[in-house]
């Protein structure tokens, strides 16, 4: 009978996790989509036309610590392809997926790596600054323009930016109570 | 659920070390992308005198001894500064630096002009 008893309890607790999974997962996406659009309506700075803060980042680096890098990677694409058809651009598209893939691979490389040394907040910034790097790529592709000369610019902007989202992401984590993560 | 990681994250600390490093190494790379992306081509002048024609860059201070005269460059500047003609005008023209302008010694047959189009509007002449 106890035997039994502890059975189900695993059981439970197996279905409970993926149910907590889906459902994060579900979550940090429509969390993700909806400060997308709601950036998207705010006006730019005027200092740099198109410079974003870039908040939904903050989904797929969540995902990556509470869940992992398979997840994480979900949530990227998801992410990218839905913003990209709730704005109705495809050019959005084609922007977001490499530079959001290439900044994803190496925040999990650093997450695997040099974390606690280095700190989350750290972490995203080199992964915004990876994602508007390799925004230029096609960028320059689709406009026929070398945008080479952005680059400076763009650094600087992911420095902050990823600093930004990076506090916000580490302080979300610090601040859920155990319970939330199924403990 | 990775408990494990949510656990570090939540003992980790806002900032590192590792960060600042990584932080002053990006801005040196804003400064070094910024400074090689926008940074000015260096313009040249040519010394044109009887069998001698040459380049020069307007960057690099020097002195070049020529067979009459004594040109210098000095901070983006070109001028004579001694000519052993009658008239010195080649030395009254004083320093130049812009594209276009140029310092005429006729009597030695010597010129010495900067390369490029020529971004003055006017001259006031003598």
């Amino acid at each position: 009978m106890k035997e039994l008893l502890k059975r189900t309890d695993e059981r439970k607790k197996v279905r409970m996790s993926s149910t907590r999974r889906l459902t994060f997962l579900a979550f940090s996406v429509a969390v993700a989509l909806v400060v997308a659009f709601v950036e998207s309506m705010l006006p730019s700075l005027p200092i740099a036309p198109g410079a974003k803060l870039g908040l939904s980042n903050i989904a797929p680096l969540f995902v990556l610590i509470v869940l992992g890098v398979g997840d994480a990677f979900t949530v990227m694409i998801l992410k990218c392809l839905l913003s990209a058809t709730l704005s109705g651009g495809l050019t959005g598209l084609m922007y977001s997926l490499p530079a959001g893939l290439a900044s994803l691979a190496v925040e999990t490389v650093l997450m695997l790596f040099v974390f606690d040394r280095m700190s989350i907040a750290g972490i995203s910034l080199v992964g915004a600054v990876v994602f508007n790097a390799v925004q230029l790529v096609p960028a320059s592709l689709i406009t026929g323009v070398n945008l080479i000369m952005l680059l400076p610019f763009m650094i600087a902007a992911g420095i902050m930016a990823g600093a930004f989202t990076g506090l916000l992401t580490y302080y979300t984590v610090k601040k859920l109570p155990y319970s939330v993560y199924g403990q | 659920m990775n408990l494990e990681t949510v656990k570090k994250v939540k003992r980790s600390k806002a900032f590192t070390v590792l960060d600042g490093i990584i932080v002053a190494v990006l801005v040196a790379a804003v400064g070094v992308c910024a400074a090689v992306l926008y940074s000015a081509p260096v313009s040249t002048f040519t010394v044109t005198a009887p069998g001698y024609e040459r380049e020069f860059s307007l960057g690099t201070d020097r002195v070049i001894k020529l067979e009459h005269l004594t040109v210098r460059v000095k901070s983006g500047k070109v001028w004579v500064t001694d000519s052993d003609c009658r008239d010195h005008t080649c030395e009254h023209t004083g320093k130049i630096s812009r594209a276009g302008q140029s310092i005429v010694c006729l009597p030695n047959n010597v010129v010495i002009s900067i390369n490029g189009e020529s971004d003055l509007q006017w001259e006031v002449g003598r």
